[in-house]
């Protein structure tokens, strides 16, 4: 079931240079969601900007939702300027989520921006009682790792990369999961988000290793309505030796790894 | 209070419909509230085969509108007849089929295939602008109009519904032709032809290069264009362009138009369609409306 929800801001606050955490209340959409959907917020608050913006979810508490949001353009920076007490309009929960895969061990992959969904999916996992979950994020630099406090205190091992060595291990996410594999043998899942370059590296060094069963990849793509109405989102996916096209905001945003035209 | 209206012989409850190309086939938007609270439901352009759209990327937002090249993405006639016209059927709200073809022959194919099953009425798309064949390169003269629609009207006793592009010298004149070869209304507008350049890229935003603008930025333009065409034709005139509340479908229908389509609206919020219903019945009773049909053309 999807909602249309009136949700109230409890909290809108800088988490670094670009992004900002917001903590809404929107029970029907937080008893609905799960890890790897998304949301369509709207920023404005008569016909400017128009079209509400997709954004992931980073973590649900009973009828709390939570996100992290990187302040990109008009949208979002008018999103920044709410306060608590203000009420914003929110579609939810939207799009086709990670699916949890009967594996020994689960590698989750977020790159820059696409760390929070990996929250959500990590608490779902734990509270399945699934344990050998690795978290591997990465970015360009140490300020730019988001969600770092969020995975300390659950029963998870943490890897950190960056490009710039400031944090973590020098190079790029798909290093610090490569070393993973190497190390865990037994079947494996693999769920990434983040810039697409990063989720094709990612899905050509997992597909080496036998033993990985699923590499699940939150693909973006520009939206319009984010309800799979207008067609607009979509990428190239294979499917019985045809490509054809797949709207993001309603078949992904999560898709196969080895299904996406890279 | 009388909501109902008439297009041809086909009767809506009230005067809200959706814009085909943001509804889909219904199927989206039924999660969020029953169809059958509508006026009708009119579909996504059909084609005789499937086609697989344009290339990404299809949609740019713009100042209060949206730029969008979807190049008519549909599963075409097999499927919408097995598939999605069973599954408007069991939603018990009347069907506008939106049909599209490259030749004036696809367009008969389509309106003598689909006279045959359960829909509605027929809305004839001469005013994509966003392919290469057909659609507007149809509506964009009187000739054209004219033989796409007296072709269609051959083979089928429902209603025809004729979309207008906003893209001509004189939409009234587009109008006209289509009353004259038969068409029972005329619904307008269609989008803009617009593009949107990414200044940093040197590019253009969308793959297509040039798409359809539509949502409030051209509701003025349309609603100019309903109030020529109310003047300009006896037959019903479904206003669009840029509807997001009640008041807005109401300027539509003062203009001349019978009844409405959301569109663009759609996008902005699921919820948009049955608001705009209930927002009109708010009006009426606030403002002493009776019968909505009253109101049509009634600034003229």
């Amino acid at each position: 079931m999807k909602f249309v929800e009136k949700s109230l801001i409890i909290s809108n606050s800088l988490v670094n240079e670009f992004c900002y955490r917001m903590v809404i209340s929107s029970p029907k959409i937080a008893k609905a969601a799960n890890p790897g959907q998304f949301l369509e917020i709207g920023c404005g608050d008569y016909n400017y900007p128009l079209l509400k913006r997709p954004i992931s979810i980073l973590n649900i508490e009973e009828d709390l939702i939570e996100i992290i949001y990187y302040v990109i353009g008009k949208g979002t920076n008018m999103l920044s300027k709410k306060e608590p007490g203000d009420l914003i309009e929110i579609v939810g929960p939207l799009g086709n989520g990670y699916s949890v895969k009967d594996c020994e061990n689960h590698i989750l992959v977020g790159g820059g921006y696409g760390a929070p969904p990996m929250v959500f999916l990590a608490n779902k996992l734990l509270r399945m009682n699934i344990n050998n979950i690795f978290v591997c994020l990465g970015s360009k630099t140490k300020d730019m790792i988001l969600c770092k406090e969020d995975f300390l205190d659950l029963d998870v091992s943490l890897c950190l990369a960056t490009e710039d060595g400031s944090v973590g291990k020098k190079g790029f996410v798909t290093d610090i999961v490569k070393t993973v594999l190497d190390n865990n043998k037994g079947k494996t899942a693999v769920y990434s988000c983040g810039p697409t370059p990063m989720m094709e590296n990612l899905y050509k060094v997992c597909r080496e290793y036998e033993n990985v069963l699923s590499i699940q990849c939150a693909m973006e793509s520009v939206m319009a309505c984010g309800i799979g109405v207008c067609n607009g989102c979509v990428i190239k996916v294979k499917e019985n030796d045809r490509v054809i096209y797949k709207r993001v905001c309603t078949e992904g945003p999560v898709f196969e790894g080895a299904k996406v035209v890279w | 209070m009388v909501t109902e209206v008439r297009i041809g012989s086909l009767v809506m409850k009230n005067p809200v419909t959706t814009g085909s190309g943001t509804f889909g086939y219904g199927e989206e938007i039924s999660e969020f509230y029953p169809l059958n609270v509508l006026g009708a439901v009119t579909v996504k352009g059909t084609s005789l085969l499937p086609r697989e759209g344009n290339p990404y990327q299809r949609t740019c937002e713009t100042p209060s509108g949206v730029l969008n090249a979807i190049g008519l993405q549909n599963p075409g006639f097999e499927v919408v007849k097995d598939v999605k016209i069973p599954f408007l059927q069991k939603q018990n709200v009347p069907i506008i089929i939106n049909i599209i073809g490259s030749t004036v022959e696809e367009y008969e194919e389509l309106a003598e295939r689909f006279d045959s099953l359960p829909v509605d009425a027929i809305e004839i798309n001469v005013s994509c602008p966003n392919v290469k064949a057909g659609c507007m390169a149809f509506g964009t003269t009187v000739e054209g109009i004219n033989s796409v629609v007296t072709s269609v009207r051959k083979k089928t006793k429902k209603p025809i519904i004729t979309k207008l592009s906003p893209n001509v010298t004189s939409i009234s004149e587009m109008a006209i032709a289509a009353e004259k070869a038969g068409s029972d209304a005329v619904s307008l507008v269609n989008t803009f032809l617009g593009t949107v350049i990414d200044a940093k890229k040197r590019a253009f935003v969308l793959a297509n290069k040039t798409g359809g603008l539509s949502g409030p930025c051209i509701k003025p333009i349309a609603l100019r264009m309903v109030w020529e065409v109310y003047k300009a034709v006896k037959i019903p005139i479904i206003g669009q362009g840029g509807i997001m509340t009640g008041e807005d479908a109401i300027e539509f229908i003062m203009a001349g138009a019978t009844a409405v389509s959301v569109g663009t609206g759609n996008l902005v919020n699921p919820m948009c369609a049955y608001n705009v219903v209930r927002e009109v019945e708010e009006f009426m009773a606030a403002e002493g409306i009776d019968n909505i049909n009253d109101i049509i053309g009634c600034v003229s």
